[in-house]
């Protein structure tokens, strides 16, 4: 049982990876895993700039993530 | 201008692959999308600036969410199908894309100008705004591709 996380761009940069499998331990929040996992805290501080999506729809940092979730990390886009 | 305008769906080989690696060609989207009534036809290209934050560069380097971010031009195309009663089709690059050449080709198609101007512009300005792609990397001119 896991959950897939990605990065993108500056996430990446920030987290030093462009994906993460963790292990599901139960059903948490977005903003709990942050809280849990230190490889994850150079996100803490970035919650105002990034958007997450789970299973490619947007969502807030309250979405509670389920096993075999993919949780995105998305920083301000700049496609065009 | 809003319209209740029926929306136009598109045929499937104009939405396959709203992102691609290959440069990008602007008269093939048109071609998939032309009929009899259509008197207006627009093509925008994005191209890659010489110049970021005043210095040089040789490339941009892009990246998408790739299910994410063909969810989304999707979306869009269908919102401006269904405000304006025009057909339309967009291509974004993802990858290296060199100073001159497109990262962005969006075909518009309708029977006046006015709607097709509009939409044009709806789907450009939402792209930016919406869509899950980056500029990871700017290249400076003289780097290693």
């Amino acid at each position: 049982m896991s959950i897939k996380l990605l990065f993108f761009a500056q996430c990446a940069d920030w987290v030093r990876r462009r994906e993460l499998e963790l292990p599901w331990s139960g059903p948490a929040t977005v903003a709990e895993l942050i809280d849990r996992h230190e490889i994850l805290s150079a996100l803490k501080q970035r919650r105002d700039v990034l958007k997450v999506a789970v299973n490619e729809e947007l969502s807030g940092f309250d979405k509670e993530i389920q096993d075999g979730d993919e949780c995105a990390f998305l920083p301000p886009v700049s496609g065009g | 201008m809003a319209t209740n305008a029926p929306s136009c769906p598109p045929s499937a080989a104009a939405e396959a692959g709203l992102l691609t690696e290959a440069p990008l060609d602007a008269e093939s989207l048109l071609r998939g999308l032309a009929g009899l009534e259509d008197g207006a036809a627009l093509t925008f290209l994005g191209i890659v600036r010489g110049r970021e934050n005043g210095r040089p560069i040789s490339a941009i380097v892009y990246e998408a969410y790739r299910g994410m971010a063909e969810k989304e031009l999707s979306k869009i195309l269908s919102e401006a199908r269904s405000r304006w009663p025009v057909k339309a089709a967009v291509r974004h690059r993802t990858g290296r894309v060199a100073v001159g050449q497109a990262s962005l080709a969006v075909a518009v198609l309708g029977a006046h100008r006015r709607e097709a101007f509009e939409a044009l512009h709806y789907i450009v300005e939402q792209i930016k705004a919406r869509a899950a792609i980056w500029k990871i990397r700017f290249e400076q001119a003289g780097e290693p591709a």
